[in-house]
């Protein structure tokens, strides 16, 4: 959904990130490079005019919380609504367990601790069905379907 | 009802594995106290004043015979030998222990039972009327959607970190049976003037120390948008309900500061947006989920009039009891039954390992071995025929199950209270028995009739006192444990809120102050006239002075 009341920032990803995150590919579990550059959004905001971000390269969302949930709703919005088809980063106070929730709501990596990684890579594979007929986005999984 | 497939029983078996490994994680220290909460909430498991509590999902109050008789089994091995039902219609045990939490889970699901999203800032159980499928005034049977709405809210990824919270309500009878007005989303179903069954969609209803009643956001939705319309009102809740002060992060909230016709503005825009895209259920998966609730295929049933007249003549138990617990049925053969969970000395909703089981036999030997949880802490057996009653009976009183309360004044619904709760100002559940005991003659009760009287043991309202005829909320006076009376609340199509009568009272005259009300009603009462009624007519002035004087 897009408020246009809401504070956009348009920042790099230097101070919000640690050096020693990793970032990791939910798709593939494994961890990629970080891109140079990119819009951050902090979990306040929801996307701006919706043809500038849609040719935007990585867009970054951060959750100040983990149990603040709106983040979901503005990757999925981003997906969905906006079209956005680059490079989703999850930032932030974000835990292993989130990892599937975050993935089928668009989002293609997470800044994660290193020593999590294993956790993040089990996580990922902890539940495969899903009962939710979510609109095709660029990645999902495997739908429960007969 | 509905049977699992493989599939849903792959979901539950991943997820259990799930939780076993989160509480590992937490027993050896690689998860705080902090990121482990939302996971066991998630997962039904509370801490409580003196163990964990677990509270497992009864979808929509509806279950089988073997998964009453399952819970019978987890209760004796893993609690004390009972298991405590809710108005959410969900059944909670005590005394678990955390280590023993994947254990129990594994076990549900073995018989396809879970207790995901029964706690947490999550969509939880969807409840409806407990006739569901059996009334004699329905629209449609209500099931199929409430399962549709289960699979849909089941894990899904984008709210299950909600600002606080969600409840869900589903009611097809003329009469609301599953309290609508009172939840975040109550849905009502309808005919439209083309003979279309459609939603008439409430929202922003709920209790708590805000109680406030749902208004409506649209008065009808065909059947087929409903998981794009909820996946809108969800959206456009999960963006803008506040999460800075845990008091007013609820639907209710939102919806007023905004008013509701802002508020459905931004849903219809939001539904808008999203229309084109998939997320209504394909038509095959909704042809799918409601093919499992077609109505049994009752036999004709024989004339019973004379035999059960002869019967109540002969046994005055029995006579109370036809004439209080029973509800009428599509088919005029048979009837649906309460099973009251109410007695002098029983926590209200508490059913023992061995009542259970019994009530699984008799739900096999009288109806189709189903049974449903009811708002008001009781079972209903539906589909008896008329014939089967006096024997279904005499089981039920081997059982120690035959009384006739439901629905009247020892019918209480009580949270589980201090005794349990550490939300709670007061102890709930020995005041229930207490009045229970001024009420002690069966014969006074029936004379007072209908009259429902909930007790809160807190501000959270989890017995619904704000919609009772007679509410009780337990306020901590200085230190000291005291009961606040309303009056006039009501959960159904008329919902109501009920108004505090006047200071409160200690627990040891709350008894006495009932009955001065329930004086006061028989003495001004027209014949038939409902307690809620009488109020309406005379107002609260006279039961003020019953129990404060007239200065």
């Amino acid at each position: 959904m897009v408020q246009a009341d809401m504070m956009i920032g348009e920042q790099t990803l230097a101070g919000r990130v640690e050096s020693s995150q990793l970032l990791f590919d939910l798709a593939t579990a494994g961890c990629v490079a970080w891109p140079v550059s990119g819009l951050c959004l902090v979990t306040d905001s929801i996307a701006p005019a919706s043809k500038q971000i849609a040719r935007i390269d990585t867009i970054s969302i951060e959750f100040p919380v983990f149990s603040d949930g709106r983040g979901f709703t503005l990757g999925r919005c981003l997906r969905t609504e906006i079209g956005f088809t680059g490079a989703l980063i999850a930032l932030g106070h974000i835990i292993p367990d989130q990892a599937i929730f975050l993935f089928r709501c668009g989002f293609s990596h997470a800044a994660i601790k290193p020593e999590q990684l294993a956790q993040w890579q089990t996580a990922l594979n902890a539940i495969t069905i899903y009962y939710q007929h979510m609109p095709a986005s660029a990645r999902s999984r495997q739908a429960k379907t007969h | 009802m509905y049977q699992y497939d493989r599939l849903d029983r792959q979901l539950l078996n991943s997820r259990s594995a799930q939780f076993r490994d989160q509480v590992a994680r937490r027993l050896d220290g690689r998860l705080t106290e902090d990121e482990f909460k939302p996971l066991r909430l998630q997962n039904g498991l509370y801490l409580q004043l003196h163990a964990y509590m677990l509270r497992v999902a009864i979808p929509y109050g509806v279950l089988s015979s073997l998964q009453l008789r399952g819970l019978a089994q987890i209760a004796r091995e893993f609690d004390r030998g009972f298991g405590h039902f809710t108005t959410r219609q969900n059944i909670q045990f005590n005394w678990i222990k955390l280590v023993d939490a994947p254990d129990i889970l594994d076990r549900l699901a073995s018989f396809d039972l879970h207790a995901i999203q029964t706690s947490g800032n999550c969509i939880r159980n969807t409840t409806t009327d407990p006739l569901a499928g059996a009334a004699h005034d329905e629209i449609a049977n209500p099931l199929g959607w409430c399962e549709i709405i289960r699979q849909w809210s089941t894990l899904h990824p984008e709210f299950a970190f909600l600002p606080r919270k969600f409840k869900i309500a589903v009611s097809a009878g003329a009469t609301d049976r599953a309290a609508t007005a009172f939840h975040d989303i109550g849905l009502r179903m309808v005919k439209n003037s083309s003979g279309e069954i459609g939603f008439w969609v409430l929202v922003g209803g709920g209790q708590g120390r805000t109680p406030r009643i749902a208004q409506t956001l649209t008065p009808f939705l065909p059947t087929r948008h409903l998981l794009s319309y909820l996946e809108a009102i969800l959206r456009v809740y999960n963006a803008a309900g506040r999460r800075d002060n845990l008091h007013k992060a609820r639907i209710k909230i939102l919806v007023e500061s905004m008013g509701i016709s802002e508020f459905a503005e931004l849903v219809n825009t939001q539904w808008l947006n999203m229309q084109g895209s998939a997320h209504d259920l394909p038509a095959g998966e909704q042809a799918r989920i409601l093919a499992h609730f077609e109505p049994p295929s009752l036999r004709p049933a024989a004339d019973a009039g004379e035999s059960i007249r002869r019967y109540r003549l002969q046994d005055r138990g029995f006579d109370r009891w036809i004439g209080q617990n029973l509800h009428p049925h599509w088919h005029p053969g048979y009837v649906s039954a309460t099973v009251s969970l109410k007695q002098n000395g029983r926590p209200p909703g508490d059913a023992s390992a061995a009542e259970m089981i019994a009530l699984a036999d008799i739900a096999d030997t009288y109806g189709r071995g189903e049974l449903r949880v009811t708002y008001t802490q009781n079972i209903i057996i539906p589909h008896i025929a008329r014939q089967d009653l006096p024997k279904f009976y005499a089981d039920l009183v081997a059982a120690g199950l035959g009384g006739a309360e439901d629905g009247l004044i020892g019918d209480m619904i009580a949270c589980p209270g201090l005794d349990y709760c550490n939300l709670a100002n007061a102890r709930s559940l020995p005041l229930a028995d207490r009045i229970f005991t001024h009420f002690k003659d069966p014969d006074l009760r029936q004379e007072i009739g209908r009259l429902r009287l909930n007790i809160s043991g807190c501000i959270n309202a989890c017995a619904h006192h704000h919609a009772a005829d007679i509410g009780i909320l337990g306020v901590n006076k200085k230190g000291v444990e005291h009961f606040q009376i309303s009056l006039g609340g009501a959960a159904g199509e008329d919902a109501a809120i009920g108004k505090i009568i006047g200071p409160s009272f200690a627990e040891a005259d709350v008894p006495a102050a009932i009955g001065g009300l329930v004086h006061t009603y028989l003495k001004a009462r027209h014949e038939g006239e409902l307690f809620a009624d009488c109020i309406r007519r005379i107002g609260h002035d006279p039961f003020r002075d019953a129990l404060y004087g007239t200065g």
